[in-house]
């Protein structure tokens, strides 16, 4: 728009305007002085301008000290709040089991790790006396450029063990035994992307700036603030339940889309050719977080898979699995001896229990 | 040195602490812009518990982010953002908050500030200014947003689109709107001020 055609409002909105009426600047002065010359029909339109900014003035409200005071201690209170749930441990056991499971492995990890130092101690030594022959021997070689390597966050609930792990964002990860998650150190500022192996249930602390996704090879579903349960184990197809909130399940391969909301479910595989809703049993997904183990007419692997997944054992078949063999039963908080026990009646097998490993036998 | 050029020297200091977890920093960008946010909050809003609010979750959202904040970021126009948006996802706000308190100091300030500033204020009339001050408390909030940030926190077209979070476009609009408004006002007033001159 030409200057000619301005109305009164434009000419309050052009910036140089402005600063020739208010700050009386020379510059934009001499232009305006200019216009005024050639465009005298706007005379009276730049006095009504001029006249409505300089009586433009603005209630400068301010906060009295004590409402300051008040706001800032809410913000300390809370900040305070949050370093303490933060430093809590990573990871927190579900129960007895769980945290015997779990000391077990860190000792187990604690002395192979001081094994390791002493081989890296000997290898240091090597690397010194290495580098130092080098140094008077060779002529000094280029540094290679050193890549910044996002840091990766790995959690594993070994089988046996089921965690709890609090994200940086506050999300709250709830795995399942056997299972993994891995995500970048701190997310990035646009997202929080993390990998699922197995079966997780999230608690997804709202941040409406970065989408968060759970990605299971093909299949994503990406929440804003919401819970819900994800399973992947190899060999099955992905199942995503969602229990309070939204979600939306992509799977990237298909280019499908479908949008969940509270109580609905998608079981998806990455070759499937559309994602189909339903409506899952709550009890029964999210049994594993009560302890409480559900076969609801699950095919034998499936139920020795979740078996060994569950008490970290390995079942071993001493002859083959009937076909078509289906197991139902809900164990809450069983040994894995009375589960057996319970599942060799009606599946009829025998069972022998040598420390990790389980003998099956089917009785023909 | 340009005071401005030193506030901004100051705040970058102070951000790069911040950036590296210092909760002293946290409290002097706090100091430094509760009030002028709480001015402009008001703009948007009419319950004060709501701009309180917002203002407490805008430093603890400043908090929880400081790791991954940009290092080259204006904070000012950054702050105002992280408000607006607060109170706009706040939206709907109680019936029983809208009682305004008065219990907070109210000044007016004049936009003019130059040299010239003394020879201009001698024909402000007074009862413009306050017609015009009560107009501008009058229009939709974001005409009053809008024109708050344009004229009185000096930020440029391109800052305000971005704490509004709307397109240039709608920004230029918006203040046309506004200010087409406030001139009806003061056309208004004058024919009045002519009258009232008539009859005595």
């Amino acid at each position: 728009m030409s200057k000619a055609d301005y109305s009164v409002e434009d000419f309050i909105l052009d910036p140089d305007f402005r600063s020739w009426i208010l700050q009386n600047d020379r510059q934009t002065g001499a232009y305006w002085e200019d216009f005024l010359g050639k465009h005298p029909e706007k005379i009276s339109d730049i006095k009504q301008a001029r006249h409505l900014l300089i009586h433009l003035s603005k209630k400068k409200t301010g906060l009295p000290s004590t409402a300051k005071e008040e706001i800032w201690t809410a913000i300390s209170e809370q900040l305070d709040r949050q370093t303490q749930s933060s430093s809590a441990a990573k990871v927190v056991s579900l129960d007895s089991w769980s945290a015997i499971q779990q000391y077990n492995q860190e000792n187990a990890r604690k002395k192979q790790a001081a094994w390791r130092w002493k081989v890296a101690a000997v290898f240091f030594l090597l690397a010194g006396l290495g580098y130092f022959l080098g140094k008077t021997l060779m002529p000094e070689a280029e540094k290679p450029a050193v890549a910044v390597v996002p840091e990766i966050e790995v959690f594993q609930a070994p089988p046996g063990v089921k965690s709890t792990i609090t994200l940086e964002d506050g999300s709250i990860v709830f795995l399942n035994s056997g299972s993994k998650i891995s995500y970048t150190k701190g997310f990035t500022d646009t997202l929080r992307l993390l990998t699922l192996e197995g079966e997780a249930y999230f608690e997804v602390a709202h941040d409406s700036i970065r989408p968060f996704i759970v990605q299971t090879g093909a299949i994503s579903t990406r929440a804003l603030g919401t819970e819900f349960n994800v399973s992947s184990f190899p060999g099955e197809r992905v199942s995503v339940s969602l229990v309070k909130g939204e979600v939306l399940v992509r799977n990237e391969q298909a280019a499908l889309e479908q949008r969940l909301l509270p109580g609905e479910g998608i079981a998806a595989s990455s070759e499937d050719k559309e994602l189909a809703k339903s409506q899952f049993n709550s009890e029964e997904v999210l049994s594993w977080m009560n302890k409480t183990l559900i076969f609801d007419k699950s095919p034998f692997p499936i139920a020795s898979r979740k078996l060994e997944a569950w008490f970290g054992v390995e079942l071993i078949f001493q002859n083959s699995v009937p076909k078509d063999l289906h197991v139902s039963g809900k164990f809450i908080d069983e040994s894995l001896e009375n589960i057996l026990k319970g599942l060799s009646y009606s599946s009829r097998f025998s069972y022998s229990i040598e420390g990790k490993k389980v003998y099956i036998q089917f009785n023909l | 040195m340009n005071p401005k050029l030193q506030v901004e020297q100051e705040e970058s200091v102070y951000w790069l602490q911040l950036k590296d977890g210092d909760r002293s920093a946290l409290r002097f960008f706090y100091d430094s812009y509760v009030d002028e946010l709480f001015g402009f909050g008001m703009k948007l809003s009419s319950s004060e518990n709501q701009v309180k609010d917002a203002i407490q979750e805008v430093f603890l959202d400043l908090w929880k982010y400081h790791s991954r904040v940009s290092s080259a970021v204006n904070v000012r126009v950054y702050l105002y953002k992280c408000l607006a948006n607060q109170i706009f996802k706040t939206g709907k706000e109680s019936k029983k908050s809208r009682i305004v308190h008065q219990d907070y100091v109210e000044e007016s300030t004049l936009l003019v500030e130059s040299v010239e500033s003394t020879l201009i204020n001698l024909q402000v009339e007074a009862h413009l200014k306050v017609r015009l001050s009560e107009a501008v408390d009058d229009l939709p909030k974001r005409q009053k947003a809008v024109i708050d940030c344009l004229f009185f926190q000096d930020f440029s077209y391109e800052e305000t689109a971005q704490i509004l979070n709307i397109n240039l476009r709608s920004t230029y609009t918006l203040a046309w709107k506004a200010l087409s408004n406030l001139k009806r006002h003061l056309s208004k007033s004058s024919s009045l001020l002519v009258l009232w001159c008539l009859f005595f």
